[in-house]
């Protein structure tokens, strides 16, 4: 088995190359930030609305982002959501190169026992 | 494990609940051991993506490539303490406008855990006491 240690990466024209990778989890219901890489912390915006800031910003807004959420409920069904351009009801989608808002919403937010986000780009 | 949090109120923004930011614990580590960039890195970013949202181009926004690789290639600051290491957090992630500019009242405070409410029963009614 290899180890492979290095401090740079360029690409063909000799541009630096700083790929990143931002993950996260949290518990919605107390608010407690549970694990994070890549994120400097993490944002209560209200019930079910919370927001992830990253350590490092991405080099465009466009970066894949994957959130997750868990929630059980007898009465009915909840909805996570993620910023991907998609604004229903008064869902708040925006997001920039160092923040990305995660959320549970069913027709207003509501809180959410465990949420993460998972975010990779250049 | 931090105990500190930081509250604040966006200024543009009042009519929502007071927000809660909770720092990374990694992060945190990082900056005490010294592995953060100068804050103006970020600024510098934050003020060129902001540019591109007022002018109605954030979609096709690209940051510069020399301004984003200072993020890693900018000299370190070197450690800061927790207190020092949650300053830096409140300049960088939290909205200029909430530190920078001159309110009426503070708009952010540095707090201890135990002093956020654990009770989210009503936590859209939550305000930032005087």
């Amino acid at each position: 088995m290899s180890t492979i240690k290095a401090n740079a990466f360029q690409d063909t024209s000799g541009r630096g190359l700083y790929p990143a990778r931002v993950s996260g989890t949290l518990n919605g219901s107390s608010f407690a930030s549970e694990q994070s890489n890549g994120v400097s912390s993490a944002q209560d915006n209200g019930t079910g609305n919370y927001q992830f800031n990253f350590s490092n910003n991405f080099s465009n807004a466009q970066y894949f982002a994957c959130g997750v959420s868990c929630n059980y409920s007898a009465t009915s069904s909840y909805s996570s959501y993620i910023p991907v351009r998609y604004a229903g009801g008064s869902i708040d989608d925006t997001r920039t190169t160092s923040q990305c808002k995660v959320g549970t919403y069913e027709s207003g937010y509501v809180d959410c026992p465990s949420v993460g986000v998972l975010c990779e780009g250049p | 494990m931090t105990t500190y949090r930081v509250i604040f109120d966006d200024p543009d923004h009042l009519d929502e609940p007071t927000k809660v930011l909770v720092p990374s614990q990694n992060w945190l580590d990082i900056a005490m051991s010294g592995g953060l960039p100068p804050i103006w890195v970020y600024w510098q970013l934050q003020d060129d993506e902001q540019k591109a949202i007022k002018e109605g181009r954030h979609k096709e926004f690209q940051h510069d490539p020399e301004k984003h690789a200072l993020q890693w290639t900018a000299l370190r600051i070197g450690p800061l303490t927790e207190e020092e290491a949650m300053e830096y957090l409140v300049m960088k992630d939290l909205p200029r406008r909430c530190w920078a500019e001159e309110h009426n009242r503070p708009m952010f405070k540095i707090v201890r855990t135990e002093q956020v409410p654990s009770d989210r029963t009503f936590r859209n009614a939550w305000e930032m006491a005087a």
